[in-house]
């Protein structure tokens, strides 16, 4: 069930470009017509430009570091080198069967 | 310079199929292609950029764990996004105190400060002021998104950082389209709410 907040939720869908031409045209015009609406809009017009921006910001220099690959190689010839141990050698292991 | 490989040039989803064949090459061009995004896309959980790598090479060991269980039907970075965002949500369990974190105040004048579309306008020369300005309020924004629910901070994070589209982040929430709708806007009113209350706390 949608909450009273839930109401405008098109106007995120709106924001994000996800309403068809004829939902968009109906969204346009209760932001015209009612100020609540222009300005819940402009609210969450504000939010979007200020995350965006702060998000270019922090990942301007945000990539896999050099010996990523490398590491992980080494991640996963350790994981050839030792695989999950069956079951049954954990319950007899090759030690004990000597006697 | 380095000669391209035979793999450097097939599709994504067929790189797949090769590796479920035994084509190792194929996994090392995976994540070739998809390294940097891969660490971008845990950073934006995380903020951390070493937890960040940790992270993104778990999920890039599981998706070589798990290469036969691949159907190509699924594109291969909505799998791998799949992959990484539940390992980010894992993260976020074991340290769940931190959305018990108090929230410090938000920068005086908060968003009234900023005249974002002149911010986004200008890319080649930001404002080092505005800059800095941006980045106070950054640590606040990532500690209110700390503080928002898991689902809601992900739709928000897919949507709004990464730019995934409601049908995409659909698929990899595994929701419907609609709740994905409804999950965003509650998400952005959390946020804004959140946010406002923290400037009027100043």
């Amino acid at each position: 069930m949608h909450k009273p907040a839930d109401e405008m939720y098109q106007l995120s869908a709106l924001l994000d470009n996800e309403l068809n031409e004829s939902e968009a045209a109906e969204v346009r015009k209760k932001i015209i017509q009612s100020e609540k609406w222009r300005n819940e809009y402009q609210d969450l017009k504000d939010l979007n430009d200020l995350l965006q921006h702060w998000d270019r910001l922090e990942l301007k220099d945000i990539r896999a570091s050099a010996t990523f690959e490398l590491r992980l190689l080494e991640r996963l010839r350790n994981l050839k080198k030792h695989p999950l141990i069956p079951f049954t050698i954990l319950i007899f292991p090759p030690t004990l069967c000597r006697f | 310079m380095a000669k391209p490989s035979y793999f450097s040039n097939i599709p994504d989803e067929e790189l797949m199929l090769e590796l479920q064949q035994g084509r190792d090459e194929a996994f090392n061009e995976i994540v070739k292609r998809y390294k940097d995004y891969s660490v971008r896309f845990c950073y934006r959980f995380v903020r951390d950029f070493e937890l960040s790598e940790d992270i993104s090479q778990e999920g890039f060991i599981r998706l070589y764990k798990y290469r036969y269980k691949y159907q190509i039907k699924a594109k291969l970075v909505t799998l791998l996004s799949k992959i990484l965002m539940n390992l980010c949500l894992d993260e976020f369990r074991k340290r769940k105190s931190f959305s018990m974190l108090e929230l410090d105040a938000i920068p005086e004048g908060g968003m009234d400060n900023l005249n974002a579309h002149n911010l986004l306008g200008d890319e080649k020369s930001p404002d080092p002021e505005q800059e800095y300005y941006i980045k106070e309020l950054g640590t606040k924004i990532e500690q209110i998104l700390n503080t928002l629910s898991p689902r809601y901070r992900t739709v928000l994070i897919l949507r709004q950082f990464h730019g995934y589209s409601y049908k995409e982040i659909a698929a990899i929430m595994d929701a419907s389209l609609n709740e994905v709708k409804i999950w965003i806007h509650r998400a952005r009113n959390q946020l804004k709410r959140k946010f406002k209350n923290q400037i009027q706390a100043v």
